[in-house]
C-alpha cells in the first residue's frame, strides 16, 4: 500500500513482545507510519480525545479493560477511524461479539503477519469510507425531511406510526403523550373517513402504489384542517417497510377555492339570469315589432288617396323597418354569444359577394359605386355562411354610409393566404377615421365615430363577434379622407 | 292556432285567408284552452260537429300554459287520438335553444317566425307533410 501521507496508528497493547511484533509489521507495510503506543485503555482514551488516527489497533486483554463498555468508549472517540481488535485465543468469543458493536475486524494474534494486518487495515479503511458516505447521506436526507415544511410519516400496514417528521407533527398537532403510536382514524372528518381508509387499504395491497388525497383532519383544540397527502406503498422496500405519507396543510387554499367556487356559481347564475332577461326582453319587443312589420307588409299604401296620410303611412313603414333592423342586430349580438354549434361550410368569396350585391341592390344603386374583387389565390374559406353574409352586409353598408361626398365610392375586396389562415381585405375610399381617436374602441358596442343619423354603433361589434366566434380576428386601418381597410383573418377550419 | 296575441291572431288569419292556406281556423289563446278543445273534440267531436285539426300552429311564449308544456301534455295524452295532425311552431322566440329543441322533436314539422307572411305561408305549402293538401 502506497501512502504519501504519514499514516497515524494508535496501538493499544500491554504486551511488549506483541507491541514490537506489530510495530515491525506496520513499518514493513507503510512507508511512513507514526505509531502512538498506549499500554492502558485509560491512556488510549486520552490520546483519542487529543488526536486523530487513521486506524486504532486494540488489544482486548488490557489490565484496565472491562469488556464491552470500554470498547464502546474507544469506538465513540475513534470517530471516523476504523477500530481493529487484536486478540489472544482466550477471548476470541468476546472479539467476535465486538463486531456487533462496530469494530471493523478482529485478528487472532497467533495468526497475524504483515499481509494479514495490511489487508485488515486497508479493508477497514475502505469499509469505513463507505459507511461514512452512507451515514452522511442519511444525515442529509434526514435534514431535508426534518426541515421540509411538508410533513412526512411512515405508517405500517396496521396503521402504527413508525416515524414522523417534526413538521409532520406540527401539521397534525401530533402529541406523543396523547398518541398511542397509531394513526388516529377518529380524527379524520366523518365525511372523509371512509375514503381515506379505503384508499389506505387499496394502497397497501399493491407495492409501489401511490395515491394523492385531500381530506379534513381534526387538530386538537383547533378544529379541522384540510390536508393533502400522498400515500406511497413502500412496504416491500426492505429499507423502508412502510407506507410513506407526505402531507401538507392546504386549509388556506381550500378556503379560497371554496370562496372562489361560490363566487363563480353566483356569477354564472347572474349571467344566466341576464341572458334569460335578454331573451325575454327581446322576445317581448320582437313580437309587436314583427306584427308591425306584417301590418306594414299587408298595408297597400298605393290605395291611399290622401297624400298626407300616404306620406305618414310610408314614414310609419320605414320607421318600422328601422326598429326591426336595430332589434335584429341586438338579438344577433345576444345569439352569437350563445350559439355553440355553428354551421361550417366551404364558402366561395365571389359567390357570397355577388349574392350580397344582389341583396343590397337597392342600397348599392342609390350611390354610384365601383366594386372590384380579386380572390384568385384564396377563393374560399370554411365558415358559417350566414355569418359571412352578415359580415359583408355590414361592411358594405358601412362603406356606403361613410362614403365621401367628394368622390365616387370605390370598394376593393381581396383575399390572400397567410400561412394556414385566409385574410379577407375590404377597402374603401370613404371618409375614413382618425386612428388615434378610434384604436381600441372601434369594435366596441355602441361606439360611433361619425355623426350620422343611421349610425347605430353596432355593426362592427357584430362583425367582430362573428369573426372571433370562429377563432378569427379583425383589424382596421384608416386615414381621414383617404378611406378605411378592414382585414379579417379566418382560421383554417376543417370540415 | 294556439296564440295569445290578438293582433298576431288577426294577421295570421288574414294571411292564411289571402294565401288560401286552409279551409277553417280555430283560435285558442293558450295551451290550456287548446287542451280543453282537444278534450272536447275527443268526447263530443262528432256530436258538436267540431273539426279535427290537420295542423296545429303553436306559439311558445304564452301565459297559463306555454307551448312546450302544451307539447309535453299533447304527446302524453292526445297524440294517439290525432295520428294525422301535424304541429308547426310559430313563435317570435329569440332563444336559439328553442329552435334546437324544435328541430329534435319528431312531432314538430317546422319552425316559423310569427306572424305569418305571404312568403312564409306559401313556403309552408311545400313542406312534405302539407304538400298533399295543395296538389
Amino acid at each position: 500500500m502506497q501512502l504519501v501521507k504519514r499514516f497515524n496508528v494508535l496501538l493499544i497493547e500491554d504486551n511488549e513482545g506483541d507491541f514490537i511484533l506489530v510495530e515491525d509489521y506496520l513499518t514493513a507495510i507503510f512507508d511512513s507510519v507514526e505509531i502512538t503506543h498506549c499500554w492502558l485503555l485509560e491512556e488510549a482514551l486520552v490520546s483519542l480525545k487529543k488526536n486523530e488516527y487513521d486506524v486504532v489497533l486494540l488489544d482486548l486483554s488490557l489490565p484496565d479493560s472491562n469488556g464491552k463498555s470500554s470498547i464502546l468508549e474507544i469506538l465513540e472517540l475513534a470517530k471516523e477511524a476504523p477500530v481493529i481488535v487484536l486478540t489472544g485465543r482466550a477471548d476470541k468469543q468476546l472479539a467476535i461479539d465486538t463486531l456487533q458493536l462496530g469494530v471493523e475486524d478482529y485478528l487472532v494474534k497467533d495468526e497475524v503477519n504483515a499481509t494479514v494486518l495490511q489487508k485488515s487495515i486497508s479493508y477497514g479503511i475502505e469499509r469505513n469510507k463507505f459507511r461514512l458516505i452512507i451515514s452522511n447521506n442519511e444525515k442529509r436526507f434526514r435534514s431535508i425531511i426534518a426541515n421540509s415544511t411538508d410533513g412526512f410519516a411512515l405508517i405500517g400496514a396496521n396503521g402504527n406510526i413508525q416515524e414522523i417528521s417534526s413538521f409532520g407533527k406540527e401539521i397534525i398537532g401530533f402529541n406523543l403523550v396523547e398518541n398511542d403510536g397509531f394513526f388516529r382514524v377518529e380524527f379524520l372528518h366523518p365525511d372523509h373517513r371512509a375514503l381515506v381508509i379505503s384508499t389506505f387499504l387499496e394502497v397497501i395491497k399493491k407495492p409501489g402504489k401511490i395515491k394523492l388525497l385531500e381530506f379534513k383532519y381534526k387538530i386538537p383544540n383547533e378544529g379541522y384542517r384540510w390536508l393533502e397527502s400522498t400515500f406511497y406503498n413502500l412496504l416491500e422496500d426492505s429499507a423502508v417497510r412502510a407506507v410513506v405519507l407526505n402531507y401538507r396543510d392546504i386549509t388556506k387554499r381550500k378556503t379560497e377555492e371554496e370562496e372562489r367556487n361560490i363566487l363563480i356559481e353566483e356569477l354564472l347564475q347572474t349571467n344566466a339570469d341576464l341572458k334569460q332577461f335578454g331573451y325575454i326582453t327581446s322576445h317581448n319587443l320582437r313580437a309587436p315589432v314583427t306584427n308591425l312589420l306584417s301590418i306594414v307588409d299587408l298595408l297597400e299604401s298605393d290605395k291611399i288617396s290622401d297624400l298626407k296620410t300616404k306620406a305618414l303611412v310610408d314614414a310609419f313603414k320605414s320607421a318600422s323597418f328601422q326598429l326591426n333592423d336595430t332589434l335584429n342586430d341586438l338579438i344577433n349580438v345576444l345569439v352569437i354569444r350563445e350559439k355553440k354549434y355553428l354551421a361550417l361550410h366551404k364558402i366561395s368569396f365571389q359567390e357570397t359577394v355577388e349574392k350580397n350585391m344582389h341583396n343590397l341592390k337597392e342600397l348599392l344603386n342609390t350611390a354610384s359605386i365601383s366594386i372590384s374583387t380579386e380572390f384568385s389565390t384564396a377563393p374560399s374559406i370554411v365558415f358559417d355562411p350566414s355569418y359571412l353574409e352578415s359580415i359583408l352586409i355590414n361592411l358594405f353598408t358601412n362603406s356606403i354610409k361613410f362614403a365621401s361626398p367628394d368622390r365616387k365610392l370605390q370598394i376593393n375586396i381581396t383575399s390572400h393566404k397567410l400561412g394556414e389562415d385566409t385574410v379577407l381585405e375590404f377597402a374603401d375610399n370613404g371618409l375614413g377615421m382618425n386612428m388615434k381617436n378610434v384604436k381600441d374602441r372601434i369594435f366596441g358596442l355602441y361606439q360611433r365615430f361619425h355623426e350620422r343619423p343611421d349610425s347605430k354603433g353596432i355593426g362592427l361589434y357584430l362583425i367582430q363577434s362573428q369573426v372571433t366566434a370562429l377563432g378569427g380576428k379583425i383589424t382596421v386601418d384608416s386615414e381621414v379622407d383617404k378611406g378605411t381597410t378592414f382585414s379579417i383573418t379566418f382560421k383554417n377550419h376543417k370540415i | 292556432m294556439i296564440e295569445d296575441d290578438s293582433i298576431t291572431q288577426m294577421l295570421n288569419k288574414m294571411v292564411m285567408k289571402h294565401t288560401q292556406f286552409c279551409d277553417s281556423v280555430e283560435v285558442v289563446s293558450n295551451g290550456d284552452m287548446a287542451i280543453e278543445y282537444l278534450e272536447n273534440f275527443i268526447l263530443n267531436g262528432i256530436k258538436n260537429s267540431l273539426k279535427k285539426p290537420d295542423l296545429i300552429l303553436l306559439d311558445l311564449n304564452m301565459p297559463v300554459m306555454d307551448g312546450w308544456e302544451f307539447l309535453e301534455m299533447y304527446k302524453q295524452k292526445y297524440a294517439s287520438h290525432f295520428p294525422d295532425t301535424k304541429i308547426l311552431i310559430l313563435s317570435s322566440t329569440v332563444n336559439p335553444k328553442d329552435e334546437e329543441r324544435a328541430s329534435q322533436d319528431p312531432f314538430i314539422i317546422g319552425f316559423e317566425n310569427k306572424p305569418l307572411s305571404y312568403n312564409s305561408t306559401n313556403g309552408l305549402k311545400e313542406l312534405s307533410f302539407l304538400a298533399p293538401f295543395f296538389n
